[in-house]
């Protein structure tokens, strides 16, 4: 998060004056302290000794410096996900988070996993749960958001396990690999972009030159797919490609493009003789 | 060139030196009143949205709660057995997640509308 070094450059119209930016510092400090606390507390971190608290109060000056009340967005709305990624990005740069001689392998990668999972689910950043495509309510919905974040870190633990030198771990990996091989090929780049190229489904998007929103939901329902598969020794059938991306499956296939994880699999296959 | 513009029907351009003046618009003499319009008959209720997706916030009173839905739903995911390390990775990774993102005393205020 970079912060404006002039406080006179960011008069951009409608934001509030001085005065009135600095009332909403002086209100809202408790608050973005909080999130730092929140965060600290997560990690097994020290909010103040390692910095986080002076991230968040950063943010929070920066955002009570851009902040148009004419949007019709209150503060908190507009300042919690910056304040959020301020106090996470500052935990990832602590002397904490390096030297944690109290935490296992494990926990270090468990919290990557985590840091990752809020790139991918961003809405988690302002309090949210993940949305679900389906129209469930209540605690069904409750459940199926965290069915997505359990098979999101999933996929990313798969992706550190194979690269561990545990023969148990590089087995149970290879299962989800497999898995991951049954997916047509443009679900298989999907995923493989997001979660081993940490790729943005925008910047999928626009390099198929297709809309954002189709991306989303394919990842969505992808998910949703695994969360069924996952686990079962029956075979699940793979998920049909849905209509707002059949126009890059079919030029993927015309490619001759097989899919990420089966090229991946290939590989190995071919290295393990 | 002038073969085609016979066969589109365009004639030449006669005579520029002389342009003509343009008339003064006519007053308006007469404007209708507007009428009354008809009553509305009837409204359809509105249809609802495909892959309409609702918000689920939650807060640090929540998240015991949520904690023990994770638990409970990893175990209907990954089965009863010993649960291998990169899995148990990930239900730690996801608690850690929802742990960071709600920050203390939260539940106890007023909400906020979150950002659109």
């Amino acid at each position: 998060m970079t912060t404006p070094n002039d406080e006179n450059d960011d008069s951009s119209p409608g934001t509030l004056s001085l005065e009135e930016a600095n009332l909403l510092v002086e209100e809202h400090a408790g608050w973005a302290e909080s999130i730092a606390r929140s965060v600290a507390r997560a990690w097994n971190l020290d909010w103040q000794q390692d910095g986080l608290d002076g991230a968040a109060m950063e943010a929070l000056i920066f955002c009570s410096r851009r902040f148009s009340p004419d949007r019709g967005v209150p503060f908190r709305g507009y300042a919690r996900r910056r304040i959020h990624e301020a106090s996470t990005e500052a935990a990832r740069k602590s002397k904490g988070w390096v030297k944690q001689e109290s935490s296992t392998q494990q926990e270090r990668l468990a919290r990557e996993v985590s840091v990752e999972l809020f790139h991918l689910f961003p809405e988690l950043r302002s309090g949210q749960l993940p949305s679900v495509l389906d129209e469930t309510s209540g605690e069904q919905a409750t459940r199926a958001s965290i069915r997505q974040l359990l098979i999101g870190a999933t996929l990313l633990t798969t992706r550190q396990g194979l690269a561990s030198l545990d023969p148990d771990e590089l087995l149970d990996c290879k299962n989800t690999i497999m898995l991951l091989c049954r997916l047509e090929p443009v679900h298989q780049e999907i995923l493989w972009r997001i979660y081993w190229d940490s790729d943005s489904m925008r910047s999928i998007a626009v390099s198929w030159d297709t809309d954002e929103l189709n991306v989303i939901r394919e990842h969505k329902a992808l998910l949703k797919y695994l969360q069924k598969a996952v686990g079962q020794t029956k075979p699940v059938p793979p998920p049909r490609v849905r209509p707002g991306l059949k126009t890059i499956a079919l030029k993927l296939k015309r490619e001759g493009v097989h899919g990420s994880f089966s090229q991946y699999n290939k590989e190995i296959g071919g290295r393990n003789g | 060139m002038a073969d085609e513009k016979d066969k589109l029907g365009i004639s030449g351009v006669k005579d520029t030196s002389r342009a003509s003046e343009v008339e003064r618009a006519s007053g308006v003499h007469e404007v209708e009143e507007v009428k009354k319009t008809e009553g509305i008959l009837g409204v359809k209720g509105a249809k609802k949205l495909a892959g309409a997706r609702s918000t689920q916030s939650f807060s640090a009173a929540d998240r015991e709660k949520l904690f023990k839905l994770v638990d409970e739903e990893a175990k209907k995911m990954f089965g009863d057995g010993p649960i291998p390390q990169a899995q148990k990775r990930a239900i730690d990774a996801v608690k850690m997640a929802i742990n960071a993102s709600a920050p203390e005393g939260e539940g106890e205020e007023e909400s906020e509308p979150q950002e659109s």
